[in-house]
């Protein structure tokens, strides 16, 4: 690390330890007296924001942390919780297990009760689950195929005819309406404008035929039906980054420094 | 005319982050309200949730978001949750591994609003996992696909999930879902297999990929984005379910708490208030003096969800406060009309009191209740809109401008190498 990068992180570690002390002290931030995890909380979450923010000024070490911050706790955070959900609570039944001081296999089979389930129904996708940790050796990495294979063949046996019905039956089904007689009576204008914008976005990435001649004005339509869609769908966007800057925003002016009531 | 537009074209990127930051803030800090009008999708929802709390059957509800799209999915699930417990609906909720703090947060604090209890009014089911499996083995087996609930206590015990055998007996199910593959695993797994009425609580980025399975009528309506949680709240706001709100904990955390507790520790209390004071142990009664005579904050959080669970429990009872009271509370024309709606939401009774606490209390009440985030969020959000739209046409005007100036420059040059 370079020492101009430490002395930043320092100077900002400082600068924030003196605007909390100060915020408790003045009782803007609740401090019940004792060792508050919940104000803490809020002051560690406000460095971090301000961390990550400083990028848009200019990348620098601030953010660097932060964001490495935000990946070991992340990845740590979802390990610790899928081994103490799935292992821990569902597969070994701890609870019961430490209740009633049953051993290894003991506690397997008081979790395979609860779960209503017979004791293979656990054991054998925890096998298959602890295959893919497999990965990590040179020797054993190809037993990891194994549970690969077991879910990419379920997942494809299962998903192909619901995928057909659920995104092409059902969807034809707008397009398929009597478009002289719409839901509110007269014509169905809606229905029409789904239907030309299905046929000639369809057209337009059809591509065994120039677009030349009859083609060339239903597949520029179709150009105009896309761009409508990647428009409506950037505006969608800006607005859901705006809500989270928003909620960040929020976040330290009302939470942190009480200056918005 | 050149030097001029040039500035358009190389502004520092700084400055518009800048302008933004100001953009947002400056609504926030200077408040003011813009009318929301909610959409035939949204309006659905509220509509479909509103019929199963009626029809007394459990709603589902699968928080499929952790804090990363807080700010997008919170207000839609707070909003949907103070609908469900204030007409008195079931809620079943599932988490995902990385939410679940979030999510039994949210949870306890609309359920301390409302007075839900749980078991009975709404059982928080945690993270199980299986992704896709899980869908298709709650459709066949709930109770195989969750024996037990985040606690560890037995779903066939308790009421709201007693009857709950697979996804139909569900009244409807909503998808809180932050990212399009766990919408799309409700509509091809859940909703199409078991025929769900489903409806979809979704971040921004994925609304307008649903918009066709609204048509088709797989989903029956959505909720997208911050604007679609703020079009909800709005139809919470004129059914009167902000009405019904009682006192929360995290709502005196931000509150001014040392008024409330001077009233409170005062000679001249109502029936009211002397309940609440009896209701709290001798040590707590000190730390609310010692928040007045101190004039700061004395309650540890513990103790200030006492004394909110202590006002709580006042508001259910009806003998505390006195019947000409309540008739004398000045009621705006708009509240009058609510209180005449008839309609499953409405529990009269209990919005007369809250009214009669806020005339009690005067403003510091009322202030301390923040009812709508989402609908306070959009100010800022759509005053940005209007500036990024403005941007957006002068960006486009001056290029269109650069390139006319260009062609008319080099046009010139042409003629003037032919003469």
């Amino acid at each position: 690390m370079k020492r101009s990068d430490a002395l930043l992180i320092i100077i900002f570690l400082v600068l924030m330890a003196a605007i909390n002390l100060t915020l408790v002290l003045t009782h803007r931030l609740p401090w019940s007296g004792r060792w508050d995890w919940s104000t803490f909380g809020i002051m560690v979450a406000a460095a971090i924001t301000i961390a990550l923010y400083s990028q848009l000024y200019s990348d620098n070490a601030l953010f660097r942390m932060a964001e490495h911050m935000f990946v070991g706790t992340s990845v740590g955070y979802g390990l610790i919780m899928s081994w103490y959900v799935a292992w821990v609570t569902i597969i070994l039944n701890r609870k019961a297990a430490l209740a009633q001081g049953l051993g290894f296999w003991q506690a397997i089979r008081e979790g395979a009760k609860v779960q209503q389930l017979g004791i293979w129904s656990l054991v054998v996708p925890g096998l298959l689950g602890l295959m893919v940790y497999t990965r990590f050796s040179r020797k054993y990495g190809w037993l990891s195929r194994i549970p690969f294979a077991v879910m990419i063949g379920f997942g494809v046996g299962y998903s192909i005819p619901t995928t057909i019905s659920a995104n092409l039956l059902t969807q034809l089904k707008p397009m398929l309406v009597d478009l002289l007689h719409g839901p509110r009576g007269g014509i169905y204008w809606n229905g029409i404008v789904i239907l030309i914008g299905v046929l000639t976005t369809l057209l337009y990435f059809f591509f065994s035929a120039e677009h030349k001649g009859a083609i060339r004005t239903p597949s520029r339509v179709g150009v105009w039906f896309l761009m409508v869609a990647f428009g409506a769908s950037f505006g969608y966007t800006v607005m859901a980054r705006l809500s989270l800057l928003i909620g960040r925003i929020d976040f330290l002016f009302r939470e942190w420094l009480p200056l918005i009531r | 005319m050149k030097r001029d537009l040039s500035i358009f074209f190389n502004i520092d990127r700084r400055i518009i982050f800048l302008f933004v930051f100001l953009t947002i803030l400056l609504p926030m800090v200077f408040p003011f309200s813009l009318p929301i009008r909610a959409t035939k999708h949204v309006r659905k929802v509220y509509e479909a949730v509103d019929k199963a709390a009626a029809e007394g059957r459990p709603i589902l509800l699968a928080f499929e978001f952790d804090p990363t799209a807080r700010a997008e999915l919170e207000p839609a699930a707070v909003a949907i949750l103070r609908q469900i417990f204030a007409s008195g609906g079931k809620a079943v909720i599932t988490g995902v591994l990385t939410g679940m703090s979030l999510h039994e947060q949210i949870i306890a604090d609309c359920a301390q609003e409302y007075g839900a209890v749980y078991g009975r009014d709404y059982v928080y089911l945690g993270y199980q996992p299986g992704g896709p499996a899980l869908i298709i083995n709650m459709g066949q087996d709930f109770v195989s696909a969750y024996p037990r609930d985040a606690y560890g206590t037995d779903v066939r015990t308790m009421d709201a999930t007693r009857n709950v055998l697979t996804l139909r007996d569900f009244g409807y199910v909503m998808a809180f879902s932050a990212g399009l593959g766990s919408i799309l695993n409700w509509i091809n797994l859940g909703q199409g297999p078991y025929s769900l009425s489903l409806g979809a609580t979704v971040t921004g980025v994925i609304a307008p990929d649903l918009y066709n399975y609204l048509d088709s009528g797989q989903l029956t309506g959505m909720l997208g984005g911050l604007v679609g949680a703020a079009q909800y709240e709005q139809l919470l706001k004129e059914n009167g379910v902000y009405l019904m709100r009682r006192f929360a904990a995290p709502d005196f955390v931000s509150a001014r708490l040392p008024a409330l507790c001077r009233r409170l520790s005062a000679t001249d209390r109502t029936a009211l208030e002397q309940f609440v004071w009896n209701r709290l142990e001798a040590k707590q009664q000190d730390a609310v003096r010692a928040t007045v005579e101190l004039n700061y904050d004395q309650l540890s959080r513990d103790e200030k969800r006492i004394l909110a669970a202590a006002l709580n429990e006042a508001l259910e009872r009806e003998d505390l406060v006195p019947a000409t009271d309540l008739e004398r509370l000045r009621l705006t024309e708009e509240i009058r009309a609510l209180l005449q709606k008839p309609g499953p939401t409405m529990q009269k009774g209990r919005i007369l009191r809250r009214l009669y606490v806020e005339d009690l209390w005067g403003p510091l009440v009322r202030k301390a209740h923040s009812d709508a985030q989402a609908v306070r969020w959009m100010t800022p959000q759509s005053v940005t809109h209007l500036v990024l739209i403005a941007a957006i046409v002068v960006g486009n005007a001056c290029y269109f401008a650069d390139q006319y100036r260009h062609k008319r420059g080099r046009s010139q040059t042409l003629q003037r190498e032919e003469q």
